[in-house]
């Protein structure tokens, strides 16, 4: 699924909190949007999921205008213990994110199956949330995401509340789960390291109200790897110019 | 996960205190009943209270009555449980009409309840409608307000995944904002039980055909102070009983849930 980002702005009340921001990602592209705390990335993953209204602009998905959480669109938040439902067993958890579609019985225990494989807990249906690690929790809350079968993935730094080890694990399931199941992702990070490591495309965006400051192609090789990807100079180098501008000051930023 | 013997120990010191409390009660009503500061026709000693437990205990007419108590207290419980906790969910759901709403209920709130028992004589009659429709009035507001207490704690990212799960506002209502409502409708529930029973209770005093209140007055009326407060005992444990078990109900509830 494609997505057009048409001179997209958003202001609460009188705080504007995303500049017009015009982009467009391709079918099957990853796309890392990074910037410096409040610059409105995750404002920008909320307008994409039709979670918040648009002020002006608007997205296209395919053409279609987003009004409202769209068709094929899943979202993982980066809070999992306050996403996931935790009254209800992993199962039933994943069960209620294809309520929409309602897939035949057979079907959606497939899909609940599958998904639980590809993120590597195929034993946890029957168990709880809480029940769960931290980092199994957001695997749940991926593989949630995972059963509407998706044709765009959106995550909010979904690895931000967890461990160093858990995030390199979570960072490659993704690259994994992006060759299963081909979706088009867009993720927000502040982490610049892991932005330059998994993605396409970084864009840039400014200190608040954001705007985009640099759409920088990631030109690494495929497949990508903790060490290998890593430990590549042009790794260091896309790192560095990255992190030149998410660290430009204020005054430095201005047009 | 604490073990059950850890646990037995944390549940026996609030225990042990509850029958020192007890018994330090009954010491010194029967330490005041010895004075002779009161007189026994008012006041009979703690053990003569406790003889005429087996004769109130045995009598059929006073189980009828309990009886009769425990299913206005459990009618009057349940309808204005569950006419609240849909009231709640629906004024949960509408902010807007929910504040003026419990305006007009902390309005009506300052009546106290044992004063429109009168007036529900009036309009229901001595029988089981009138203590019904009293407690109702008193304990509907309570779990009203814990409802929407509780709707309006639901967990906005919660929301969040819902909506971009487009589900439809009732598949929201039931399976998002009314679980997570259900601790705090729980602990409504419990309060409204202690005071529902108090309420039914009072109205039997004031005037009803039949009841446990009812039957205080007869026991008095015939001169049978010791039955008459072996009676009040008897409601009393039986009260402090259904609140331990509501008390625990409510725990495992807030447990089983996990919403923090």
């Amino acid at each position: 699924m494609e997505i057009t980002i048409e001179r997209l702005a958003k202001r609460y009340g009188d705080r504007p909190a995303l500049d017009p921001i015009s982009a467009r990602i391709g079918q099957g592209e990853f796309v890392a949007v990074v910037g410096p705390s409040g610059c409105g990335k995750s404002t920008l993953l909320m307008l994409l999921a039709g979670l918040l209204p648009a002020g002006e602009g608007r997205v296209l998905l395919d053409e279609v205008p987003v009004d409202g959480p769209p068709a094929g669109v899943s979202v993982v938040f980066q809070d999992y213990a306050r996403s996931l439902f935790p009254w209800l067993t992993v199962r039933r958890n994943l069960a209620l994110a294809a309520v929409a579609e309602r897939p035949a019985r057979a079907e959606l225990e497939h899909r609940i199956d599958r998904a639980l494989r590809s993120v590597g807990l195929p034993d946890t249906a029957a168990r709880f949330p809480w029940q769960l690690s931290g980092g199994q929790q957001q695997r749940v809350a991926i593989a949630r995401a995972l059963v509407a079968e998706p044709r765009v993935l959106l995550m909010d730094e979904p690895f931000a509340a967890v461990d160093a080890q858990t995030r390199a694990d979570l960072q490659d399931l993704v690259l994994r789960l992006r060759e299963e199941y081909g979706v088009t992702i867009v993720l927000v990070t502040h982490d610049v390291d892991e932005s330059v490591y998994l993605a396409d495309r970084v864009l840039v965006l400014s200190p608040a109200p954001g705007r985009v400051l640099r759409d920088l192609v990631v030109d690494l090789p495929a497949p990508r790897g903790q060490l290998v990807t890593k430990a590549l100079p042009r790794f260091a180098e896309l790192r560095a110019e990255v992190f030149r501008l998410v660290m430009r000051p204020v005054d430095g930023a201005a047009p | 996960m604490t073990s059950t013997v850890e646990r037995m120990r944390a549940a026996a010191a609030p225990a042990a205190l509850g029958i020192a409390g007890v018994a330090l009660v009954v010491a010194a009503w029967a330490a005041l009943v010895a004075s002779g500061l009161v007189a026994e026709r008012s006041l009979p000693s703690p053990l003569a209270v406790a003889a005429a437990l087996p004769v109130v205990l045995g009598d059929p007419a006073f189980l009828a009555a309990l009886a009769d108590t425990g299913a206005a207290w459990l009618g009057a419980l349940a309808l204005a449980s569950s006419a609240a906790v849909l009231l709640g969910l629906m004024l949960g759901s509408a902010p807007w009409i929910a504040r003026p709403a419990l305006v007009a209920v902390s309005a009506l709130r300052s009546i106290p309840s044992t004063a429109l028992i009168p007036l529900a004589i009036l309009l229901f009659g001595l029988g089981a409608a009138m203590k019904v429709s009293v407690a109702v009035y008193a304990v509907l507001p309570i779990v009203l307000i814990n409802t929407i207490a509780g709707i309006a704690g639901t967990e906005p990212l919660r929301m969040a995944a819902a909506r971009s799960m487009r589900w439809p506002w009732w598949r929201r209502w039931l399976q998002l904002q009314l679980p997570s409502a259900v601790p705090s409708i729980v602990t409504g529930v419990r309060v409204a039980a202690g005071i529902a029973l108090v309420v039914v209770v009072s109205a039997e005093l004031l005037g009803a055909r039949s009841g446990a209140g009812l039957a205080v007055v007869q026991y008095q009326q015939a001169l049978r102070i010791d039955a008459a407060y072996a009676t009040v005992t008897v409601i009393g444990v039986l009260g402090a009983l259904l609140y331990a078990g509501l008390a625990l109900a409510e725990r495992r509830t807030i447990e089983r849930m996990r919403i923090g």
